[in-house]
């Protein structure tokens, strides 16, 4: 938080020239459209209606977006790398962290699964998700879900990534701030608040914009905002 | 001086610098070792860490002779997440079971499925757990390149090698005495040992490593000395020749067909009120309105038709109750279904039945998965003809299967299917029908919903509750079993529907048991209130029905204490058919001795006033019974313990199925014969 307020007097919006930012949102667009491709596999469902008396459908789904997820996410590295020279998934930036900036990203990922399980009553996210009613459908569905998921936050972490550097070069500030997460927030976050309008989905958004500030707190590494973001997302 | 212990002083710091890693890990490891013992058995300590710290000193000298401080940290970080996470799944295991990890668990993985009901991830474990283990990876990732390197000379290699050695050799005299305490067949000694409650006397990890020593290497029972073994089993005093109040009329029951149904979680709160033992369930205006049609007036009819064991416990899975009431006996650290499925059993009721009366014929019913418990396996060296299953019943008599829509079947459409099959007018019959409507969880079921049942419910207030506080939850849970024991409630009037058009009610004997109680959702806590052994009356958790029909007898409340091990000797002494005592671990509920129930699954004795898993260890006893009381425990537990003893040298062995050549070189199984040969003589009256 001290980032953001103290960002205050060093903001200037520079009139910059580098037409390449606009690569960044496509990239972004194309990141958002590829999550909502999710909804393809929904065409395929009458195929499965009739498997195990129509009980794998969701899995079938999720294993579906997986897939498609996948190839695309193949795709767009492919294409961003020989067509713009933007490397996606691999950075080199390897720097050690101090022990502030350990602590800070302890705090940022603890802090908010400390709060949701005391609101579930001491219970972990991922125990709530299971539920009290496990079949062996359902087990392997919530696994399939989380198994999607992993490959959906990778789209995330690269639409924070992009905006994160888009908005870097569009608006100068003394202090880094976490543009990617808010877009994210903005954006992603809302359209899935909106379509799906519950509790969860109004904390997934405040997630989204946590996504951004671990981003930055993480010195740009998308590796460990993967981590950290999918932890937080399962806890 | 001062000079000394400042050399000393950095001397101790170097030694620490070059062994954080290692400290660090030994230091963690115990303490998740320790947590794990607070979080499943509320202690902060393990009263005999002697494996804990060989497998620490082990690991420790096995990471001292890698000579890369990288090497080490990734060898802890592995060694630190395989021990974290293996106290987290024997945490989720207990949490979900009860019960502490044997190896004989780890036939049951395929049924795991059935038996989840929910992950109670355990959240202190998991925060301290991953939090401890992420900052020895980050801060030991951080300091690698600080930590001083080690150098690894040849007399270090040796020095730790020899260690290797003593320890590996400390492990196996450990490991012997440990398992050597109690071996299965002296049983007698599990009475007076003073171990601690489960994961308190070794920890998670000691148990689980030990578990694995004892299932690969001390799983075997001697047979020791064949003829011993029919000593004990054929021993003159020791034959029960029936009771008088078992039959008080006289009357000739060798062709009456048994039905024996095992009645999936019930419980007397399913369908009495009782405000003093269940403070949780009914608290109706007019208790009466529940014997009504619409609501339990079969199951109360039947009580009313009965002889009702008012005393009734058991303490087990289904799979151990079902077996107890079909063979009256168990071993210890094994599964029948899974480890003796195969064993020649000549001594189980159905094959008793059989060897007495060439005409009987025996089934087993049980509308669940066919696999499950690998019934349709062992059943059949139980000595049933056939297992019928719910594909059978669904393909071969029309039962509708909800089991594909997530939800249990109905045991009144099982037994309007089957009805013919089940009870067969053209000749004797033993049924066995494992139920399964009452089977949890107990949430809102759309077959139970069309039969109108949550209608009835709501008409005499036990009504839907829309809170989000606990309070609520276990209402609605409470109101879900309920409507699962109203269809129950119709199976029971459907079957004596049966009996009564078909005249079979006239020489039928009919039993009906719970296997456990409910403990689904901790559903039976909840309703009786009672958590802990230092809750007031605590045995009554256990306390579930036991009802029989016998068609001339009349109806009668008895409150001697029994449990599912009495029901075998019960249905022999009301058939008429003598038996050797030695073979079974309960009495008729007519003789006039009374029985101790001895848990398997939890390694506890238990009858209606106490309960303690060793004489060293009373978690209950309750108030006025002293003393004498307890000397009579303790002749009951030697009892059950000697017969134990002699059982698992005959499951182990398959004694009843060891081979031997006749007079003619044809393979014979000697002590079946044998076994059917007393027991035909003690019943005709035959010479041996």
């Amino acid at each position: 938080m001290l980032l953001l307020i103290r960002y205050n007097i060093c903001t200037k919006i520079m009139p910059t020239k580098d037409k390449t930012i606009i690569r960044y949102f496509i990239i972004f667009l194309i990141c958002l459209i590829c999550i909502y491709t999710r909804y393809i596999s929904n065409l395929f469902v009458p195929l499965f209606m009739k498997v195990y008396y129509g009980q794998l459908v969701e899995l079938f789904k999720f294993a579906l977006s997986a897939i498609l997820w996948a190839i695309e996410l193949i795709i767009l590295c492919y294409f961003t790398r020989k067509k713009w020279n933007i490397n996606l998934l691999m950075k080199k930036n390897k720097t050690t962290y101090s022990i502030k900036r350990i602590i800070i990203l302890y705090l940022i990922v603890l802090i908010p699964i400390l709060i949701i399980s005391a609101s579930l009553g001491f219970k972990l996210k991922i125990e709530y998700d299971f539920g009290e009613r496990i079949t062996t459908p359902y087990l392997i569905k919530q696994l399939c879900k989380y198994g999607s998921m992993a490959i959906q936050m990778i789209f995330i972490v690269i639409m924070i990534e992009v905006m994160q550097v888009a908005f870097d070069k569009i608006i100068i500030t003394k202090y880094k701030i976490p543009w990617g997460g808010i877009i994210v927030m903005l954006t992603y976050g809302l359209i899935e608040l909106i379509i799906d309008f519950s509790l969860f989905s109004g904390v997934y958004l405040l997630f989204c914009g946590l996504y951004g500030l671990i981003y930055i707190v993480s010195n740009e590494r998308n590796s460990i905002t993967y981590i950290l973001s999918y932890i937080l997302y399962l806890l | 001086m001062e000079n000394k212990w400042t050399n000393i002083f950095n001397k101790l710091k170097i030694i620490l610098k070059r062994y954080a890693l290692l400290i660090s890990f030994v230091l963690l490891t115990i303490f998740y070792e320790l947590l794990g013992v607070a979080v499943t058995f509320h202690k902060f300590y393990i009263r005999d860490p002697r494996i804990l710290f060989i497998y620490l000193s082990l690991a420790s000298v096995l990471i001292c002779l890698l000579p890369k401080q990288k090497i080490r940290y990734i060898c802890c970080s592995i060694l630190l997440a395989i021990t974290g996470i293996v106290n987290l799944l024997f945490i989720v295991v207990y949490k979900m079971t009860g019960t502490i990890f044997d190896f004989g668990m780890l036939n049951l993985r395929k049924d795991a499925m059935g038996i989840i009901e929910s992950l109670p991830i355990p959240f202190l474990f998991t925060f301290l757990f991953g939090l401890s283990f992420s900052l020895y990876l980050v801060f030991g990732k951080k300091y690698l390149n600080y930590l001083p390197e080690i150098k690894i000379t040849k007399l270090k290699t040796a020095i730790n090698l020899f260690l290797i050695i003593i320890l590996i050799i400390t492990n196996v005299i450990v490991v012997i005495s440990l398992n050597n305490v109690t071996t299965k067949a002296s049983e007698v000694e599990r009475l007076y040992e003073k171990d601690e409650l489960g994961y308190t006397e070794l920890g998670i990890t000691s148990t689980v490593i030990n578990e694995f020593y004892k299932g690969l290497f001390f799983n075997n029972v001697d047979m020791g000395d064949e003829q011993e073994i029919a000593d004990f089993l054929y021993q003159d005093d020791h034959i029960y020749y029936g009771s008088k109040e078992a039959n008080p009329n006289n009357i000739d029951r060798s062709n009456y067909n048994v039905i024996t149904i095992l009645a999936e979680s019930l419980e007397w709160f399913s369908f009495i009120e009782d405000l003093d033992k269940y403070p949780n369930g009914y608290n109706l205006e007019d208790p009466t309105v529940l014997e009504s049609p619409n609501l339990y007036k079969n199951l109360y009819d039947f009580y009313n038709r009965s002889i009702v064991m008012n005393q009734f416990y058991a303490r087990e899975k289904t799979d151990i109750s079902e077996n107890l009431s079909i063979i009256g006996n168990y071993p210890t650290d094994a599964y029948i279904n899974y480890d003796f499925p195969y064993n020649t059993n000549p001594f189980t009721l159905p094959n008793v039945l059989k060897s007495l009366d060439d005409d009987i014929l025996c089934k087993s019913y049980h509308n669940g998965l066919r696999g499950y418990y690998n019934r349709n396996i062992c059943h059949l060296s139980l000595g049933f003809e056939e297992f019928v299953d719910t594909v059978t019943m669904e393909s071969k008599f029309n039962m509708k299967n909800y089991i594909p829509t997530g939800e249990r079947n109905l045991d009144s459409e099982m037994i309007s299917s089957c009805k013919e099959e089940m009870f067969p007018l053209d000749r004797r019959f033993y049924t066995y029908i494992t139920s399964i409507t009452m089977h949890g969880q107990y949430t809102f079921r759309n077959n139970l919903d069309n039969k109108g049942y949550y209608d009835y419910l709501d008409s005499i207030g036990v009504k839907e509750q829309f809170g989000k506080g606990k309070d609520d939850e276990n209402k609605n849970i409470f109101r879900n079993y309920c409507a699962a024991a109203l269809e129950f409630d119709r199976a029971i009037g459907k079957l004596w529907e049966i009996l009564e058009e078909t005249g079979l009610s006239k020489n039928t004997i009919v039993v009906i048991f719970g296997d456990h109680n409910a403990y689904y959702q901790g559903l039976s806590n909840y309703v009786k209130q009672i958590y802990d052994t230092n809750d007031h009356h605590y045995t009554e958790l256990f306390r579930i029905p036991l009802m029989i029909y016998v068609p001339d007898m009349p109806h009668q409340v008895i409150d001697k204490f029994c449990y599912t091990a009495d029901i075998v000797p019960t249905l022999f002494d009301l058939l008429g058919i003598n038996f050797y005592e030695n073979m079974y671990f309960g009495h008729s509920i007519f003789s006039d001795e009374e029985s101790i129930l001895y848990s398997r699954a939890y390694n506890v004795f238990i009858t209606n006033h106490i309960f303690f898993p060793n004489l060293n260890k009373i978690l209950y006893l309750e108030d006025g019974y002293d003393k004498e009381y307890l000397n009579d425990i303790e002749n009951r537990a030697v009892k059950i313990m000697t017969k134990l003893g002699y059982i698992n040298r005959i499951f182990y062995n398959d004694y009843f199925g060891i081979k031997s050549l006749d007079n003619n070189d044809n393979p014979i199984k000697k002590n079946e014969i044998i076994f059917y040969e007393h027991l035909k003589a003690i019943n005709n009256g035959e010479d041996l």
